[in-house]
């Protein structure tokens, strides 16, 4: 105790020298521990994108829906499955798909047909809210049609337009009928934005003839249980059905997740480096700025230990201050960039690639590891740079320490 | 993506238009013509059934059809209900669709062409296809005589090089007497059977004789099979190409 | 100033391959449509038409000579089209391309995983997707029937033979596209020897695509052609440039700030320390000024050394990675393909001299400004406590 009462005096005696020492200390810590919850927030949007987009965390098919897409191969008795689902408090939603033609008059082209529940929709993925102009498909069927990006574009479509959509039911027979042009989605993915239209499920039903069936079943519990577990959790019930992941769905997403992450562990070390070299600098200098005093302590009897002991404990000090001081501030500038995340429209208005989509929004994700890990780091790496002037200060012939400038 | 007309030209166009035929005159050329022929006419209005067979569905429609040479048709459905007033025209190089129940007239883009045509066996190829067989293939006859009980020619007809057919080989037997086409097997570049189309129950029509059903079935869907079967049909009839309008297929 | 130096590196090595990827991914895209630039008819973007066509390629090619920097010149016919064989039929891309100049550029003409490549001499030759190929059922010597129409709008049909099949990596290209010789092309659609879609350019070096831009639409006015540059062709990837762009220059000055704060504590370190020595001077009549514009110099000393030791430090490491590459495709088991074009996962870094001389400003600049408030520190020195003081 004693020990910290003198290095706390120490600390203060030369008050200028020690604020700088702390301010360049808690200013690292801040930037270290702003900068993690920032790119652990980009981390999550880009996948929460994938997961919570589209995709959804796990999907059921048809065992050899994927394969082929036959128009035929509907997931066999979803009863149970969305049982199972509902019961463990994970949303779902049931899908349909099917091929055809769809005509503004003067344009046509092929387009894939999304029969949706937009009820479950919104509760299981945010498309509802990824418009780009209009609004998304209302609970009852109206006819409505939501047109990917590019295909609204090819079609010379906008809201309101009238489209002739025709397309081969399962009987064989030619489905057709008029759709209104009820919104236009925000760029998602290539292939959607090419060709999908999305229609209310009733309208799929009866446009191509298959009542009450699904080709998909998406399952999204938002985060709240792992990918794996849900799929294992699902396979109890769902027979000869296929049920795979998103990470199985688009490996390729999943890869380039996996890579940003790591480049995001890349960066943090790179600014850990560069923090630690910061604190390692100031307390270089700090120390050894005080040549000339531990000189005199030792000439007039101080050990050697007596030295290290005081300056580590000192380094203690300023370590254990402007972790925590540098921890709270940066944890509140972190929550702060949580509720009001950075807007980088100015750049872009948001884009994808390989089928992430990064919003123009950028907000931070505070871990307890993010807070921690450089709180105790820092303050590792202020006592330990400490150590390397303390002992060549410790070994100082006297008479030379006294004359050093 | 519904493109009826042309392979339906094919169909209806069980006539002879040319009137006199060389039956005397065995070359295989001759033949070929012939069996051309029955499948265009100068006009033509006639009915007919589609009947088509798949592992998920058997579906029967009843159509009429006027044609005019071979760049003008309409057909138009009469049933079943649903598609009632389904109509297709095909005018020059342009084919368009008339939906009834949504009262509107789409044009088919020529990349939209693929799939099967009204949920049947047949394929866009049929459909497209002007060019009589004579001028795409080299033919001959590979057999004279009697196979299953009736007198046979059978050609053989081997694509030219610069021929836009995709496939490898044609069969196309006719009856010896009087050259009506029993059936013709087509294989891919593989030589293997891709499908088969058969002629059969010759009746009168107007005034010539003519395979009133024709089959065809693919090589690899066993149990499959599309079905055109003629009611009537009359041949040289008044038409103009003013009736081939799109005002006609919205009737 | 090893910190400015070891930050000035990392900045130097992350800036770098960051521009390497982007040049990459620009480099692969551009290759896979026209160029850095394209010129087509004004009315071709909004409403794409075969019989919206670039009335001379050979003018464009006359107008081209003189101007620096064009790496090649791309001729492309496009048309949509349905492409038949036994197995099925299927919509389809069919691209007219100059075999020889392909050869060189094409991301298709690099993944060919059967048979060959076009050539310009084929008289019916193409290369098809992979997925296509699978779904037709095609391989290298089968026919392929393409139907489109020409530009009278008449519908025309022709005999292909398949030469090769290739596989980008692209979805869209692996599983719609079609590529022919020129010529091949033009007999089908009926375009004359002279006439194509499009006419591309590829830069050696894209940053002068603004300039060359200028200049090729005043050469070429008045001869109906329109001039796009890529980022009007392919606005995605443009967005995805300079959102990334974006996202690294806020890492970067992160880093740079760090050290920015590390240069002010140093210097500001040995200032305090040095006070006796600074009392002593300004005692014995030093002035005030003099002593601050030492400083001053000092902190731009160190400044210069440890920028320059960054960027040579950086620049060497990133050099060597622009010669020999990061190689990352072990990371992507399926390819990496951005905004649907597929990159080559080898990231080489791209050292520029903008780069240095931005990032050594920058630096410099910073360590200048910092040393203003230590320089102005060290002429207020209490003069007679700091020479008493021990």
């Amino acid at each position: 105790m004693r020990i910290i009462k003198t290095a706390w005096r120490n600390i203060w005696r030369n008050s200028r020298r020690t604020s700088i020492t702390l301010t360049a200390m808690i200013l690292s810590m801040v930037v270290l521990i702003l900068t993690y919850s920032l790119m652990r927030g980009m981390m999550i949007q880009m996948e929460a994108s994938v997961t919570n987009l589209i995709v959804g965390e796990v999907q059921i098919h048809h065992h050899e829906y994927l394969e082929d897409r036959s128009l035929y191969d509907t997931v066999e008795d979803p009863k149970p499955i969305i049982e199972a689902a509902r019961s463990a408090d994970i949303a779902s939603a049931g899908r349909s798909f099917g091929y055809g033609l769809i005509s503004s008059g003067t344009k046509s082209a092929g387009a894939q047909f999304w029969g949706v529940f937009p009820r479950q929709e919104r509760e299981v993925d945010d498309l509802a809210r990824n418009m780009l102009k209009g609004e998304f498909l209302s609970e009852e069927p109206g006819m409505n049609v939501v047109l990917g990006r590019k295909l609204a574009r090819t079609l010379n479509a906008d809201i309101g337009s009238e489209l002739v959509v025709v397309v081969q039911a399962s009987d064989g027979s030619i489905g057709n009928d008029l759709f209104y042009v009820s919104g236009i989605l925000k760029g998602v993915g290539e292939g959607i934005d090419r060709s999908v239209a999305l229609i209310h499920y009733a309208d799929f039903e009866s446009l191509f003839v298959l009542p009450g069936l699904f080709h998909e079943i998406v399952l999204n519990s938002k985060g709240k249980i792992e990918a794996e577990t849900m799929a294992d959790i699902i396979r109890r019930v769902s027979g000869n059905n296929e049920v795979k992941t998103w990470r199985q769905i688009m490996p390729g997403v999943s890869d380039m997740l996996a890579t940003y992450g790591g480049a995001i562990i890349l960066f943090e070390l790179i600014f850990f480096l560069a923090a630690g070299l910061g604190v390692l600098n100031t307390m270089l200098m700090a120390t050894y700025e005080r040549i000339p005093e531990f000189g005199l302590i030792k000439a007039i009897g101080a050990s050697p230990w007596r030295i290290i002991r005081e300056i580590t404990a000192e380094a203690f000090i300023l370590g254990f201050i402007s972790s925590i001081a540098g921890g709270i501030i940066g944890t509140l500038l972190s929550f702060y960039f949580m509720y009001f995340p950075i807007d980088l429209s100015g750049f872009a208005e948001g884009f994808n690639t390989s089928g992430i989509v990064i919003s123009a929004s950028w907000r931070a994700a505070l871990s307890p590891a993010g807070i921690f890990i450089p709180i105790v780091a820092m303050w590792a790496i202020s006592v330990l740079s400490a150590l390397y002037p303390a002992i060549k200060a410790a070994r100082l012939d006297p008479a030379r320490a006294l004359n050093h400038v | 993506m519904r493109h009826y007309s042309y392979l339906l030209l094919i169909i209806i166009f069980m006539l002879p238009c040319t009137g006199a035929s060389a039956k005397d005159d065995n070359k295989s050329e001759h033949i070929l013509n012939h069996v051309d022929d029955l499948f265009r006419g100068n006009s033509s209005h006639g009915t007919f059934t589609m009947k088509v067979t798949t592992s998920h569905y058997t579906r029967e429609m009843a159509m009429e059809a006027w044609t005019m040479g071979k760049d003008f048709s309409l057909i138009r459905i009469h049933e079943p209900q649903k598609e009632k007033g389904t109509a297709t025209l095909k005018a020059q190089n342009n084919i368009w669709n008339y939906l009834p129940k949504v009262r509107r007239v789409i044009k088919i883009p020529s990349s939209m062409m693929g799939g099967s045509w009204m949920g049947s066996h047949f394929t866009n190829d049929d459909l497209i296809k002007e060019n009589r067989m004579a001028d795409d293939f080299t033919n001959s006859i590979s057999f004279k005589g009697a196979r299953d009980g009736t007198d046979i020619i059978e050609l053989t007809l081997i694509p030219k090089p610069e021929a836009a057919v995709v496939w490898g080989k044609i069969l196309v037997v006719v009856r010896a007497g009087d050259w009506i086409p029993l059936y013709m097997d087509y294989y891919d570049e593989d030589m293997s059977k891709t499908r088969t189309m058969t002629f059969s129950d010759i009746k009168m029509f107007d005034d010539r004789a003519l395979p009133a059903a024709l089959r065809i079935i693919p090589a690899d869907k066993p149990g499959e099979y599309t079905e055109i079967i003629y009611k009537d049909i009359r041949f040289n009839i008044d038409l103009d190409e003013g009736f081939f309008t799109l005002r006609n297929l919205k009737r | 100033m090893s910190s400015i130096a070891i930050g000035t590196a990392i900045a130097v090595f992350f800036i770098s391959m960051a521009d390497g990827m982007y040049k990459k991914i620009v480099d692969s895209a551009v290759k896979m449509n026209a160029g850095h630039m394209t010129i087509q008819d004004p009315d071709y973007g909004s409403a794409p038409s075969i019989d919206l066509y670039v009335p001379s390629v050979e003018a464009i090619k006359k107008a081209v000579d003189g101007i620096e920097g064009i790496a090649l010149v791309k001729t492309l016919i496009i048309c949509r089209a349905m492409v038949a064989t036994a197995g099925g039929s299927t919509g389809a891309a069919m691209i007219g391309v100059d075999a020889d100049v392909e050869k060189t550029v094409s991301p298709i003409a690099d993944h060919i995983v059967s048979g060959r490549y076009i050539r310009n001499h084929d008289e019916r030759g193409v290369v098809v997707g992979i997925n296509l190929a699978k779904r037709l059922k095609i391989e290298p010597g089968n026919k392929l029937v393409v139907t489109t129409n020409d530009t009278g709008g008449v519908m025309v049909s022709e005999m292909l033979r398949v030469t090769g099949i290739f596989s980008s990596g692209m979805e869209e290209a692996d599983g719609y596209l079609v590529q022919v010789p020129l010529d091949v092309a033009r007999r089908i659609v009926r375009l004359g020897p002279d006439m194509s879609t499009q006419v591309g350019l590829i830069l050696k070096d894209p940053e002068r695509t603004d300039s060359v831009i200028k200049e090729m639409e005043t050469r070429l006015s008045g001869q109906g052609v329109a001039v796009l540059a890529w980022q009007e062709i392919m606005p995605d990837l443009a967005s995805f440039i300079a959102v990334d762009k974006g996202s690294n220059y806020v890492f970067q000055g992160i880093i740079i700030f760090l050290i920015g704060f590390t240069i002010l504590n140093t210097i500001l370190m040995s200032v305090l320390e040095r006070s006796r020595e600074f009392a002593t001077l300004l005692a014995i009549g030093t002035s005030p000024g003099l002593l601050r514009l030492q400083v001053l110099i000092e902190s731009v000393f160190i400044g210069i050394i440890g920028t320059g030791l960054g960027l040579i430090i950086g620049g060497g490491i990133s050099y060597y990675f622009q010669i020999y590459g990061i190689d990352m495709s072990s990371l992507f088991t399926e390819g990496l393909t951005i905004t649907g074009f597929a990159v080559d996962p080898v990231i080489r870094n791209y050292l520029s001299i903008g780069l240095f001389i931005w990032l050594g400003s920058v630096v410099l600049g910073m360590t200048m400004l910092i040393g203003i408030y230590p320089a102005w520190k060290s002429s207020r020195i209490n003069i007679p406590d700091t020479l008493r003081s021990r």
